[in-house]
């Protein structure tokens, strides 16, 4: 598969990734359009990629090739809503263990949506962590993954990854992202911290 | 009377191949929109296609009558599947599907809409992924396909440029896919 040149040890800007980092952590909502690519050992897919997320509460939903296969994840990451578009909701304390059953792939759900914005996921810190001269981050590895930034953009003010690679072992999700929608404003679709009313 | 189901025979019976541009749209269980995409398609029947998604993201898939191609640039990855196992009901597998319509569909006939012959086309095998598909025929041959979801999302492809039967080369429906793409079998 497309190995990607192991980085060499660039030790960038510490001072800009630190204020960099802290306008990330700053962020309460943000939204992102993009399109997904998952390699499996045994499988692999592309789809369109819509993802919400509003402090811990996550809106991600996947559609597949002529909008055919859609699958949704609404919730927080101890409690989700998963639907698909065979009709089937079911909702789970477990997302992760029911999404690697679902779409054949476990990503640590909860660390990915700080991978997502450039970041690493606080709490246990990163085993490797590399920075460029712009203080932004190239290359990552936390909780046996690897994350690479491929692609940095501006939007809104702020430098946003544009394509990211979260790697383990022979599990690889690509994302390239088309827009960012940021701030606090919640993002328009109608998700809230507790949103009881599966539709 | 069966006017749009007639049309409709008619249509696919003309149809020797097609190129044409498309928007798609995609609509929730609310009707609202939620993406559009556009590009150009290709067709010879039977079982070939070449369907190009060029805005808002590029996305190829090419079906040479044996196998289908979906590859993405941007992400460096290629999927190849046997037609066969790919989904009857998807717009390219209708408009290139040598089986007759009959054998995989209850047509019911929707009359005239406007400029449009209408037939909505309900699996007659419970289609995991399909409700049904509308199909919209104009006066040249089909224009317009609604697919719609398990819930209530529909995929609203709409053709325009429309050239019907050109010479198409088959060598459009041949793909390789660039050094360093990921290329998985399915």
């Amino acid at each position: 598969c497309a190995r990607l040149p192991e980085l060499p040890d660039a030790e960038g800007d510490e001072a800009a990734w630190q204020a960099h980092r802290q306008s990330l952590e700053r962020l309460q909502a943000w939204s992102l359009d993009g399109r997904a690519a998952l390699r499996t050992p045994d499988d692999g897919w592309t789809a369109s990629l819509q993802w919400s997320q509003w402090q811990d509460y996550m809106d991600f939903r996947l559609r597949g090739t002529f909008g055919i296969g859609t699958t949704r994840v609404r919730g927080s990451q101890d409690w989700m809503i998963i639907e698909n578009s065979r009709g089937d909701v079911w909702e789970t304390a477990r997302p992760e263990v029911e999404l690697e059953r679902e779409m054949g792939w476990r990503v640590p759900l909860s660390e990915l949506r700080w991978w997502m914005v450039g970041m690493p996921a606080p709490g246990s810190p990163p085993q490797t962590r590399q920075v460029n001269d712009d203080g932004l981050l190239i290359y990552l590895v936390q909780s046996g993954w690897r994350i690479y930034y491929e692609r940095y953009d501006t939007q809104e003010g702020l430098m946003l990854p544009g394509r990211v690679t979260v790697e383990n072992g022979d599990v690889r999700l690509r994302v390239s992202i088309r827009n960012w929608l940021l701030g606090d404003a919640i993002p328009d679709n109608d998700f809230s911290a507790t949103d009881d009313s599966a539709e | 009377q069966d006017d749009g189901v007639e049309r409709l025979r008619q249509a696919l019976a003309n149809l020797d191949s097609l190129s044409a541009g498309f928007e798609q749209t995609v609509l929730d269980s609310e009707f609202t929109v939620d993406e559009v995409s556009s590009g150009t398609v290709e067709i010879k029947r039977p079982g070939r296609f070449r369907w190009d998604y060029t805005d808002p993201y590029e996305q190829l898939i090419v079906a040479d009558g044996e196998r289908m191609w979906i590859y993405e640039a941007d992400l460096e990855q290629a999927t190849v599947q046997s037609m066969d196992e790919t989904l009857a009901s998807s717009p390219a597998m209708l408009l290139t599907g040598s089986a007759d319509l009959d054998e995989g569909f209850h047509l019911e006939d929707e009359g005239r809409q406007g400029r449009l012959y209408w037939v909505r086309l309900v699996p007659r095998v419970q289609d995991s992924e399909f409700e049904s598909v509308r199909i919209g025929i104009g006066e040249q041959t089909i224009e317009l396909m609604e697919l719609r979801d398990n819930i209530g999302q529909t995929t609203r492809i709409e053709f325009h440029s429309i050239e019907l039967n050109p010479p198409i080369d088959d060598g459009r429906f041949q793909f390789s896919p660039p050094e360093g793409t990921d290329v998985i079998e399915r």
